[in-house]
């Protein structure tokens, strides 16, 4: 897994802005996502989701709100915001260039 | 169990700064590492191995860490442009609200009131904008005295905000109300802009109330 890994992680944040797209998330939630996708191929380090969330809340990609929980421990929600929206758009875009770049060269 | 693994992450941050964005971090990254220990014992997975789990899911959070400190290293010199930039501000607004009566002594008519007012809309709106892009307090530690100072910041923020958007739709309804009258000669239903502006500026308490019961 070790090569792949680095592929992916690359993509680790238009893996978290498609994943807030559809519905605000918080990070364990997104991290049970990509195992079940993936059927437990890939497996997202908590550290590279928590740096992915830092670098793209500071560039107010996404934004976070506490959650309110019964059990007492509150947790903390992303959502993806408007310019959000457009860098995934933009980023699906270059992944599918790059894909066919790529697959016609080798 | 969960202790250990409280226990783990403190270890982690041992070396990350003492702000609030350091504990939160660290409270999300603990309830998201329980709560994955109490999915994986719900599978049926021991203790144990269950904890080793969680802990070698977390990967190389050095990286993590030094984005932590990063911020406060780069802000001494960010919080001084930020100063700079205020300082700036309210000096200029300072100075259109002197010279806002500049027209009023020299013209003597009523038009000179008019652009009194503009001027002043505009100092105001100035001082505005200083106030709402000053950066927030970050809290030293998490004593009680920090919280408190960070509460009186927000509140004294939000307060002062208010009241420069209240002066303001106040300085432009009088400037509306003078120039229906003066110009149009409307000063009968002109007088309705004053009612208006005041169901305006409660609209906006609302709205700002509204807004920080949101933020809790």
């Amino acid at each position: 897994m070790s090569i792949t890994s680095d592929l992916i992680r690359g993509h680790t944040e238009t893996i978290i802005l498609a994943h807030l797209d559809k519905r605000d998330s918080y990070g364990y939630q997104i991290n049970k996502d990509i195992q079940q996708k993936t059927g437990g191929a890939y497996e997202l380090k908590e550290a590279t989701l928590y740096s992915a969330f830092r670098r793209l809340e500071s560039a107010d990609y996404i934004r976070s709100y506490w959650g309110d929980q019964d059990t007492g421990a509150r947790r903390r929600y992303y959502s993806i915001t408007t310019i959000g929206r457009a860098l995934l758009e933009q980023n699906k875009e270059d992944w599918e260039v790059a894909k066919k770049l790529i697959d016609s060269l080798l | 169990m969960k202790e250990s693994i409280k226990d783990h992450v403190a270890q982690l941050f041992a070396s990350a700064p003492k702000t609030r964005r350091s504990w939160e971090l660290q409270d999300e990254i603990c309830a998201n590492l329980c709560e994955r220990y109490d999915d994986l014992i719900a599978e049926g997975e021991e203790p144990y191995a269950a904890y080793q789990k969680v802990i070698n899911g977390i990967g190389d959070a050095d990286e993590l860490i030094a984005t932590l400190n990063e911020r406060d290293v780069l802000n001494p010199r960010w919080e001084q442009s930020q100063r700079q930039k205020s300082a700036i501000l309210v000096s200029v607004a300072v100075m259109l609200y002197i010279l806002s009566l500049v027209p009023v002594i020299i013209m003597q008519n009523a038009y000179s009131t008019v652009i009194m007012f503009i001027i002043t809309a505009a100092a105001t709106g100035l001082l505005v904008y200083n106030g709402a892009s000053k950066p927030k307090y970050e809290k030293a530690d998490q004593t009680m005295v920090e919280e408190f100072k960070q509460w009186t910041q927000d509140k004294g923020k939000s307060r002062s905000i208010t009241g420069a958007i209240h002066s303001t739709i106040w300085s432009v309804a009088v400037m509306l109300y003078l120039i229906l009258g003066l110009a149009l000669n409307l000063w009968h239903p002109g007088w309705i802009i004053f009612p208006l502006t005041a169901v305006v500026g409660q609209l906006i308490n609302m709205i700002r109330v509204y807004r920080e019961g949101d933020d809790r």
